[in-house]
Order: C-alpha cells, then structure tokens, then sequence
C-alpha cells in the first residue's frame, strides 16, 4: 500500500486540500494514515485558537513576591523600589504608576533621570515585514506622569500612519497617538491602569481611520 | 519574541536543578500561561493570584520530580495548576457548600466549549510555536493566523513552495509531538507545599 506523501496529509490537515478519490480509499483502508490526519487537524485547529493566547497579561509582581517569599528565592528588584506604593495583595491598583512601578529601575538619560516602570518587545505580527520590531518603555519623568516611547525598526514608511494603542488582551483597545517616523513618545492617560492593558500593539492605518486597523508589531509590557 | 528550543530546554534543565534563578525566568516564561489557566476556572482575582502562587511554590518544591525527557516544563506546570485549581475548589466545597461555591467556580471567562483540557493543549501550541525555529514558526503562523494558502504563504515570504512545505510539515509535527508529550498524570510535591488559602471570611 502506498501511502500519501507527508507534506499532503499536512495540506489536508490544514484544509488546503480536498481530499480525492484516491485519498478518500485509502483514508478509509489504512488507519495509520487516518489517525495521523486526524492528529495533524487537531494540531490545526488548536494552531488557530493559539493567536487568543499569544499576548497574555503578565503574573501581578506582587505574587512573585509572595512566592519568592515562600520559597526562599532572592527578591532583587525590591531594593530599586523608591518612593512607590507597593501594590495592594490582592492586586488592586489604585494607579497607573503603582500597577507598573512594582519593579521599576532608574535609567539616566543625559541629565534627566527617567524611572523605567515597565517595558515591551514588540514582536512582528504576520502582516508585517521581516525584520520588524519594536520597543517600548514606560517611564515616569518624575512627577508620577507616565509616557509611553516606542522605537521601532524594520519598518517600511506607512502608507498612511502608524498608530499606537493599549490593549486589555481582550475586547478593548485604547489609541494612545501616532507615529509616521520610527519613533514616538506619546502620554498614557492617568486615569488608565496599565495593569489592565498591558499589551502594546502598533497598527498600520488608513489616513481618517477610526477604527483598529492592521498589526505590525505587538508585544506585552513587563514590570 | 520567538525564542529558540536550546535555550527553552536549557532553562526546564537549570529548574530541575535547582538554579535560584531559574525559578524567575520560569515565573516570566510560563506564569502568564498559568494565570491563563486558572482563569479559565476561577474568577476572583485573588482566588487566581493564591492558585499562581499554590502553583509555582509547588513546582519548585517539586523540582526534582521533573523529568525534562518526559513532558515539557509548561505541561508539567499546567499539570501542577489543574490541581491547584482542584485543591481550592474542594477546600472551599467542604467549607461553603453550596451558593457560594458555586458562585465562586463559575467559568469566568469560559464559555462551555472551553474545556481545562482544550486551554492546555492551546497554550502548549502556543508554546510550542514560540520554540519553533523562526521559518517554521512564520510560516505556521500565516497559515494559522492569516489563514493563508501555502501558495500565498510562499508569495508571501519568497520561500519556494516545496521549502514552505517542508516547514509546515516539520512545525506541525513538532506542535504535535509537544502535545503528545502533555502527562496523563503529573507528579509534583504538593505535600511539601501550602495548599491555596481555602476560604476567606
């Protein structure tokens, strides 16, 4: 019995390919084959329902902290906490700068000192090209206000413009501002908990495009 | 930011072994999934928070029952939360029997179809597709996420077909090797760790 070449049971599994006659015989003869198929489309479907699962929020510090605490683990980040409330345990932020400063470390950049609460890599998202990325910092200038900056690279001048948002992961999206260069430096509104939305997504959009429009780069911020 | 299997592996090694560090870079690695998890399960922030802790403080007292040839760190650990989550549960049926725990175990963000089961295998794929090399991972991901054909997939990357071919083969085959790795019953050190706090007042 010949069996179907590997790289068509994978296109079948994918849904690429309908099955012909000669697939559909020998599919029902041989169960090696059927059961791998099905295992393959298994493979697919879960493969499909993994985008839900890529820019999942980070684990509250503050949980780190209870099992660094319980299992005798160094807890080195506490000593750089300067000034900031500590996060409640049960993880209710009553600020943005508290629910991002938990593990906060001071950059000095020229004479002005920028605490550094949270940041990002921002990973290429299928639309985009090769090569692509970004970065992001969140940092607190000082007077508790936080600003988003973002460095991307690889990316080709938009057609129209490149928009910044936060996204909760989940249903919302928040536009924090725009960019057309490869940088931007935009505020993050105060009433906002970072906590809640911690992924980054920069999108390709349409000059007077209201809505979300096209991922290029998209990552989760960490403390 | 896709990362590469050797180094994956290298960390699920330096875990079994104890390595003080190891246990941070598993927590930012893995902790998101198993918050995940649990959240498929519980609602209250601070029920999902003791079940993360129960979790990793489990894990690490366990580390020596963890056999990196046997199922990759993230099944062990999703392993080690599904029975964290049960602990919770049943401490708070012995306590509270009815309305509030049924309150308290309604999926939170699961409709019925979202089986524990189905959340595992889906965020082991994840995984898994995380660890793949980046052509295989690129070219699954536009057939998974931009539904596309191999043909666009190939017009897409300029890869010759027979190249995307090979890559969807070889990651779909690595995808599924991950989740027949996934144990049936998995072996932690619960008895040397705190169970979550099993009711509030």
């Amino acid at each position: 019995m010949t069996h179907p070449d590997p790289d068509h049971l994978v296109l079948l599994a994918l849904d690429e390919q309908r099955s012909g006659p000669g697939d559909t015989a020998h599919l029902d003869s041989c169960t090696q084959c059927r059961d791998e198929l099905e295992a393959l489309r298994a493979v697919a479907g879960l493969g499909r329902e993994a985008a839900a699962e890529t820019a999942l929020p980070p684990v509250s510090e503050s949980v780190w902290d209870r099992i660094a605490a319980e299992t005798g683990q160094p807890s080195p980040v506490a000593p750089r906490r300067r000034g900031f409330p500590r996060v409640a345990r049960y993880g209710v932020v009553a600020a943005a700068a508290a629910a991002v400063a938990i593990a906060g470390t001071l950059v000095v950049t020229g004479q002005d000192e920028e605490r550094v609460v949270a940041q990002a890599q921002l990973n290429r998202q299928p639309s985009a090209p090769d090569g692509a990325s970004g970065r992001v910092r969140i940092v607190d200038s000082g007077s508790g206000s936080l600003r988003l900056k973002l460095e991307l690279t690889g990316m080709p001048a938009p057609a129209g413009l490149y928009e910044i948002w936060l996204y909760d992961g989940k249903t919302t999206m928040i536009p924090l501002g725009v960019t057309v260069g490869t940088e931007a430096d935009v505020a993050i509104p105060p009433n906002l908990t970072l906590q809640a939305f911690p992924v980054v997504d920069v999108s390709a959009q349409q000059l007077g495009q209201q809505e979300h429009g096209t991922s290029m780069v998209q990552g989760t911020l960490r403390g | 930011m896709p990362d590469d299997a050797a180094a994956a592996d290298e960390l699920a090694r330096r875990f079994a072994d104890g390595e003080p560090e190891a246990l941070r870079a598993v927590f930012d690695r893995h902790g998101p999934a198993v918050q995940r998890l649990v959240r498929a399960s519980l609602r209250d922030q601070a029920d999902v928070d003791d079940v993360v802790q129960a979790t990793f403080v489990s894990a690490w007292n366990g580390r020596h029952s963890y056999d990196p040839d046997k199922a990759g760190l993230l099944a062990w650990l999703l392993g080690i939360t599904r029975r964290r989550i049960v602990d919770l549960l049943r401490a708070r049926g012995r306590r509270q029997r009815d309305t509030d725990a049924a309150a308290a175990t309604a999926p939170a963000e699961a409709p019925a179809a979202e089986s524990p089961e189905r959340v595992v295998d889906r965020l082991i794929v994840a995984d898994g597709l995380r660890r793949l090399p980046d052509a295989q991972r690129e070219v699954l991901e536009l057939a998974f996420y931009a539904d596309l054909s191999h043909p666009q997939i190939a017009e897409r990357t300029g890869l010759p077909l027979g190249t995307v071919k090979s890559h969807l083969r070889r990651g779909m085959r690595k995808l599924r090797s991950e989740l027949g790795g996934v144990p049936e019953e998995v072996t932690d050190d619960a008895s040397r760790s705190r169970s979550p706090r099993p009711a509030r007042p």
